[in-house]
Parts: structure tokens; C-alpha cells; sequence
């Protein structure tokens, strides 16, 4: 009688949601569609005020209440695109995401975050099933879980941070979130660092992990390398004034470090695949692709926005810049 | 002077479709987003490029026939853009180029 009585409570309740529900749907749909209308415009008020109205009684126009609501979320997610691209300077989600993942040399800040990124969040693939392969200890249940488990919380806002880091590029974003981008980028690696520290503990207890924990440690010293030399040699782009184009000499250094490190990386893979160790060998193919962008070939297409160079070429996709000397 | 779009898509051809079907006859946002099935930014984005290449003017309704909601705006392609538009039509979609009996002088919209 009670479960009876708690439905007929519920389907009550929830008829009465759904009645409510339509009925604010338009109001509410028109609160959102105003407010897409500004995101859409952005500066231009008088533009903004045109959609206010416009897109107001569009949305009046449509039938129903939900399917108004409907209508004022697909605005209001198309002004939320288009604000973003106008604030990041990027033409697409596509190549928004295709920055994140592989920028180029030109931000320091977005060299070490990205690379921070990679290393972290494929340490929180990588890691647990390390950790399922190597033998029980006492320190498995315990320590290990826990910093598996928190490098792997931290690939997720390392993630974001991945695209923060990418939007460095941007000369409008406030130095502050460059600043941070910087920041999660190194607590990612701090954090792979650690998770490498526990497994080197638990390599007695497994003797696998003798042959890996070389691999890896090699692997992440390439991983910290590529970022100390990008760090180091300073291929900021000058759009805090503080530091200078990179140099022919520069990039030639860079150049031939890239290929010995994506060497490096192909023959972690090799010996991955050797072992049968796929994760490994993923990992270093990874590693392998994404560093000559890294480090940067001038040659590869660079962003609009680069200021490093001089503009030679530009399509929708993408824009080849010569280096200045 | 109206200027040759710079990147063709299917929902841009949707919505010159969609003006050329329509006529002399003025559309406004709802009538546009209903008729070419596309969502309304996506619409939106594609009647702001036609603005821009001149091939479509706006205007709002003046004598609004239901004073207590907002105005509508309305959009017509204009002469040159509607020629155009046919013949970006007969180019790219050649079997649904609307078929009129309207003379072709000046794109027949002006």
C-alpha cells in the first residue's frame, strides 16, 4: 500500500514539474534567447539589441513551449561556439582541439603545460594497469591506489588545463590564467613523477617492473628534456615583450633535438612492442607524433596569431609563417 | 556590387534554396529556419554572410500585426543576389533549381 501510495505521490509530483515545466518554458526560452543574442554579438550592442528582438520573436513564432525552450537552447549554444571562437581567435572547435593537442613552439607556458598534459593524463592510463600486472605488495592496496587514483582525478582537470594551456596563444587572456596554465601543467608532471616514484618502490615486488620502470623513466626523461630545452632556449612568443623570436640557430638546435627524441621515443615503442608491452609502446608512438610539432619545424603550419614570424600563406585551415631572424 | 561566397556548404545551398522557392515573397527568421530545416544559428550565421555579400537586404516589420510581441524582420535577396543564387543553384544543384515563369531580367527579385 505504501509503494502505491508513493507512486501515485510521484506521478502527481511529476505531472505537476511538467506542468510547470511548460508553462515557464517560454519565458524561459526567451531569457535565453536575449541572452544568446549578446553572447552572439558580443561588442556590437546595436547588433545584439537587433538578435534581442529578432530572435525573440522567432522563438515566439515556434510551436509548442518545450520545443521554444528547445529552439532558445540550440541559439543559445550556437552564440556560446561562436563567443568562444571569437575570444580564443580560433575558426573551429576542430582546430581548437587540434591546438590542445598539438601546439606549437611559440607559448613556453603552452609547451610545458601540453607536455605536462600528455605525460600526466597517459600516466593515469598507463599506470593502473602497471599496477594490476605487478605482484600484490604491502604497499599496493594502500599508497599506490591512491596516487594512481589522484594522478588519474588529475588527468581530468589536466585535460581543461590542456586546452588552457593551448589558449596561451591568445594575447587577450589575462597573464594570470597563462600563469595557471603553467602552474597545472607542472602538477602534472609532479604528479607522474610521483606515481613513477611509488612504482620504482614496488619494482622488487615485481619483477617486470624492473624491465618497464628503465623504459619509462627514459620516456620521461625525453618528456622533461623537450620541455627544458622549449623552456630553456625560450621560443615564448613576444607577445609579452619579454622575450626575443627564436634564432635560426635556435630552431636548427631544436630541430635536431626533436629527431633524436622522437628517436628515442620510436625506440621505447620498438622495445614496448617487443615486450608486448602495448601501452608502452602507444605511449612512445605518441610521444614520437607529437614532438616534432612540439619542438617545432618552422616549416610545419603555424597559428594566424603567431607573431614570431612573417605571414606567408593562409587557407581556412591553417597559415605558414616564415621564421624572423 | 554583390560578392561571390567564399565557402559553399549544404546548409548555405539550403537557405538560397529556401529564398529562391519563396520568391518575391519576404521571409522572416522562423519561416527561413522552418522551410530549410536548419537550426537557427546555423541559419543565422548563413543570413549574415548573405548580407554581407549583398545577395540579401533586412528590414524590419514596420506594422507589426501583433503589436504585443516583437517585431519581425524580414529578408529578400536582392536582384543580382538572386541571379547569382540561381546560378550557384544550377552549378551545385542542378535537378531542384525552382523552375519560374517570371522573366530572368535582373534576377527577377529586385
Amino acid at each position: 500500500v505504501t509503494t502505491l501510495w508513493i507512486s501515485v505521490l510521484v506521478s502527481l509530483a511529476t505531472g505537476a514539474v511538467i506542468n510547470e515545466l511548460c508553462d515557464v518554458a517560454p519565458w524561459l526560452a526567451d531569457k535565453t534567447v536575449r541572452a544568446a543574442a549578446e553572447m552572439w554579438a558580443g561588442t556590437d550592442a546595436e547588433l545584439a539589441q537587433t538578435y534581442k528582438e529578432e530572435w525573440s520573436r522567432v522563438i515566439n513564432d515556434a510551436p509548442g513551449k518545450l520545443t521554444k525552450l528547445l529552439h532558445a537552447a540550440y541559439f543559445y549554444c550556437g552564440a556560446l561556439e561562436r563567443a568562444a571562437r571569437r575570444r580564443l581567435g580560433i575558426r573551429s572547435i576542430a582546430s581548437s582541439v587540434a591546438n590542445a593537442l598539438v601546439p606549437s613552439w611559440r607559448s613556453t607556458s603552452s609547451a610545458v603545460g601540453t607536455f605536462a598534459i600528455f605525460i600526466g593524463a597517459l600516466n593515469s592510463a598507463v599506470f593502473p594497469f602497471a599496477a594490476q600486472s605487478s605482484a600484490p605488495s604491502s604497499l599496493m592496496p594502500s599508497l599506490p591506489f591512491w596516487l594512481v587514483g589522484g594522478s588519474m582525478i588529475l588527468s581530468f582537470p589536466l585535460a581543461g588545463a590542456a586546452c588552457l594551456s593551448c589558449f596561451t596563444y591568445s594575447r587577450r587572456l589575462p597573464r594570470v590564467r597563462k600563469r595557471l596554465a603553467m602552474a597545472v601543467g607542472v602538477v602534472a608532471m609532479l604528479s607522474g613523477g610521483m606515481v613513477i616514484g611509488v612504482f620504482m618502490v614496488n619494482v622488487e615486488s615485481d619483477p617486470a617492473s624492473s624491465v618497464l620502470l628503465p623504459l619509462y623513466l627514459l620516456w620521461f626523461t625525453a618528456g622533461y628534456l623537450a620541455v627544458w630545452n622549449s623552456s630553456l632556449i625560450g621560443l615564448s612568443p613576444p607577445n609579452d615583450g619579454r622575450r626575443a623570436p627564436p634564432t635560426a640557430t635556435d630552431v636548427s638546435f631544436l630541430r635536431h633535438t626533436s629527431i633524436y627524441l622522437v628517436l628515442l621515443s620510436l625506440a621505447i615503442g620498438v622495445v614496448g612492442i617487443i615486450f608486448h608491452i602495448d601501452y608502452l609502446a602507444i605511449v612512445a608512438v605518441c610521444a614520437a607524433c607529437a614532438l616534432p610539432e612540439q619542438l617545432g619545424d618552422p616549416n610545419l603550419p603555424r597559428r594566424r596569431d603567431n607573431k614570431c614570424g612573417e605571414l606567408l600563406d593562409s587557407s581556412k585551415t591553417h597559415a605558414v609563417f616564415r621564421l624572423k631572424s | 556590387m554583390s560578392d561571390a561566397p567564399t565557402r559553399i556548404t549544404v546548409p548555405f545551398l539550403d537557405v538560397v534554396e529556401t529564398f529562391l522557392a519563396a520568391g518575391n515573397v519576404e521571409l522572416h527568421g522562423w519561416a527561413i529556419i522552418k522551410a530549410s530545416r536548419r537550426g537557427g544559428p546555423t541559419v543565422y550565421k548563413i543570413l549574415e554572410r548573405l548580407t554581407q555579400m549583398g545577395w540579401v537586404t533586412a528590414r524590419w516589420d514596420d506594422e507589426p500585426s501583433e503589436p504585443n510581441k516583437p517585431r519581425r524582420r524580414y529578408y529578400i535577396l536582392t536582384g543580382e543576389g538572386a541571379s547569382r543564387a540561381r546560378a550557384l543553384l544550377a552549378e551545385r544543384r542542378p535537378q531542384t533549381v525552382p523552375f519560374s515563369l517570371r522573366p530572368g531580367f535582373g534576377g527577377g527579385n529586385a
